[in-house]
């Protein structure tokens, strides 16, 4: 493909100044989004759940509702009644009793019954810390809150665009050429090169996807807001179907759990329910039944729900029901999915945990790019040290982006041993805590210099994360098996970051160090 | 004219005035095509229906592509008086739309 030579030049500076801009959150975004694949997962092995109450059986379930109702007359507003219990929620019946939304799952009252029949509940938090990873991904590593917050990460959201359009731009007019030139014997500045053009270019469309619905979710508010002052009314034409039986008809008694879960059955056959999550609004309830399959194109990691009237048991929208959607609505599933992963089973999302370390690793050589060329060209101007932007990046490059390796590291070998598996605050206080020192050891050795000693730091508080794990259940006497698979993951990962810190040559090698 | 426009190379000249154009007028061009699209395919004010949840995508990645191409304008000005002049004929279409089928 033919690009005019100005144009490839004008772009391959647009693209090192908006990458050099934006780089540093969106390694942060990229490495935090990688582990939010694993949220769910994780969040179950740090929520430790075995102890909560055992579920009941099926026919038993109204009789827990009622009684539970008779106990905590503030859990009839809100409530979900799981029907396949497993390692997430344990427990039958379930009700949070904050309306705290901003630091992840509320404060939550599991209920069962005791060997008498007598109803026993048990009230904790869930783990936060698998949330705060989701929330430093959106926030692109910055603690804001959710207006601030929105405002950078839409700014870095459009230098994204911008540098991925440029990037493309420069690749394409020498595609075929650079993409899979990966000199090794040539000078390291080569080598940062054609690795950062082979990466790019190999996930080029997972970044357009990223990069596209991370646009569309940065300014998801403001636009909300002027679709309502743009658009017309709705028609007040009657859909069929779609309505509650009319006020007046309405039976004013809940149909049974069971009785629901069996008029979902005739309705939709194929799919089988997971909980049904009941909430209440001036006296109202609404119910929304939650299908899990994991196979299948999903709008959440948790699955697809239909909404169903919980006085008759009738399904009145189908609008996320994977299999029963309109194309439309299909097409709005595959935005959600396409950006959370949440399509083809495990396979999708860990080859998305990959693609999202790999688009982190690909700043991070894009940093060490710029430093060399600026370095050479400083050295050639007869500077005998880093001016000063050179060396703040340098500094800023090796302190947040190791930084954050360790910080999350550090959350996660630190789950274990806080209590309810980590809150929020806690859990935000350390990931800054060893962010900030990381930081403060690149200020004081210098950016090229602290590469080595962060990443033997973070090897080791990786290797943490397997000892605190297996610490934790030979005191509380029991493992399970997602655990050792973490564990595992956390030892090779471990071992490649001392690999790489302790080789013969790190610092020319991770630096790109040009003093020569 | 535009022979001589052809023989000067495109350079980082303006370069701010530019990324202005495209950040403020981008984002009027994206919102009035998003705009023009939903009259088109009746999205309602109240997000009921699939097209206005759809739509919301829309505005966003345009707006990217719009600043990262506002690059290739000869000049600042240039950049500013073309996408003016875009943003007039979406948002008059817009206008006349809304007029029409309100």
């Amino acid at each position: 493909m033919k690009i005019r030579g100005d144009i490839v030049r004008l772009y391959r500076n647009v693209h090192s100044w908006a990458g050099i801009t934006a780089g540093l959150f969106l390694f942060i975004a990229f490495y935090a989004g990688g582990m939010t694949m694993f949220e769910l997962p994780l969040g179950n092995w740090a929520s430790q759940t075995s102890m909560l109450p055992a579920p009941v059986p099926a026919e038993r379930l109204s009789e827990l509702v009622q009684k539970a109702q008779a106990s905590d007359p503030s859990m009839a507003a809100n409530y979900t009644v799981v029907l396949r219990p497993d390692a997430a929620s344990p427990s039958s019946l379930m009700w949070t009793t904050s309306s705290d939304r901003d630091h992840g799952p509320a404060r939550t009252v599991y209920a069962g019954f005791a060997p008498d029949g007598s109803l026993v509940t048990q009230t904790r938090t869930p783990s936060q810390a698998m949330y705060f990873l989701n929330i430093l991904h959106q926030r692109i590593g910055l603690p804001l809150n959710r207006e601030y917050g929105r405002l950078v990460m839409g700014i870095v959201a459009l230098l994204y665009a911008v540098a991925l359009v440029s990037g493309t731009i420069v690749l394409l007019p020498s595609l075929v050429r650079n993409l899979f030139a990966l000199r090794v014997n040539e000078n390291l500045r080569r080598v940062w090169l054609d690795f950062h053009t082979l990466l790019g270019g190999c996930s080029l469309p997972f970044h357009i996807v990223m990069a596209a619905s991370a646009a569309g979710f940065a300014f998801y508010q403001p636009i909300m807001a002027l679709e309502k002052t743009l658009f017309l009314p709705a028609a007040l034409s009657h859909q069929p179907g779609k309505d509650h039986v009319r006020t007046g008809q309405r039976p004013q008694t809940l149909l049974e759990p069971l009785e629901i879960v069996e008029a979902f059955h005739r309705q939709v056959p194929d799919l089988e329910p997971e909980a049904l999550v009941y909430s209440s609004r001036g006296g109202k309830f609404s119910l929304r039944v939650t299908v899990q399959n994991k196979a299948q194109i999903a709008r959440r990691p948790e699955g697809g729900y239909a909404d169903v009237s919980p006085y008759t048991g009738r399904l009145t929208t189908t609008d996320f029901l994977p299999d029963h959607q309109t194309s439309a609505f299909q097409a709005l599933t595959l935005i959600y999915a396409l950006h959370f992963g949440t399509y083809g089973g495990w396979l999708v999302r860990w080859v998305y945990a990959v693609l999202g370390f790999g688009g982190a690793f690909l700043f991070y050589s894009g940093n060490q790019l710029w430093l060399s060329s600026r370095r050479r060209r400083e050295r050639s101007e007869g500077l005998m040290a880093d001016s000063f932007g050179t060396r703040c990046l340098s500094v800023l490059t090796s302190g947040c982006m190791i930084g954050c390796v360790s910080g999350i590291s550090a959350v996660l070998a630190a789950v274990p041993f806080l209590p309810e598996g980590g809150h929020y605050q806690t859990v935000e206080a350390l990931f800054y805590a060893v962010l900030l020192g990381c930081l403060l050891v690149a200020v004081w050795l210098g950016g090229t210099r602290s590469i080595v000693p962060l990443l033997v730091f973070a090897g080791v508080i990786t290797f943490l994360i397997p000892i605190a794990d297996i610490a934790h259940h030979l005191m509380s006497g029991s493992v399970s098996r997602l655990d050792l698979g973490l564990d595992g993951v956390a030892l090779v990962y471990g071992s490649a970051l001392m690999i790489l810190a302790l080789r013969k040559r790190p610092r020319q090698i991770m630096g790109a160090d040009l003093t020569v | 004219m535009k022979d001589i426009a052809q023989q000067k190379p495109l350079d980082g000249a303006g370069w701010f005035g530019k990324a202005m154009a495209g950040l403020v007028l981008g984002a009027a061009l994206a919102t009035g095509l998003m705009g023009v699209l939903g009259l088109f395919f009746h999205a309602d004010a109240q997000l009921k229906t699939v097209t206005s949840q759809l739509l919301r995508w829309f505005p966003g990645p345009v707006w990217g592509l719009l600043v990262a191409f506002s690059f290739l304008f000869r000049s600042p000005r240039q950049a500013w008086v073309v996408l003016a002049l875009l943003n007039g004929s979406v948002w008059a279409l817009f206008f006349l739309l809304h007029g029409l089928m309100a």
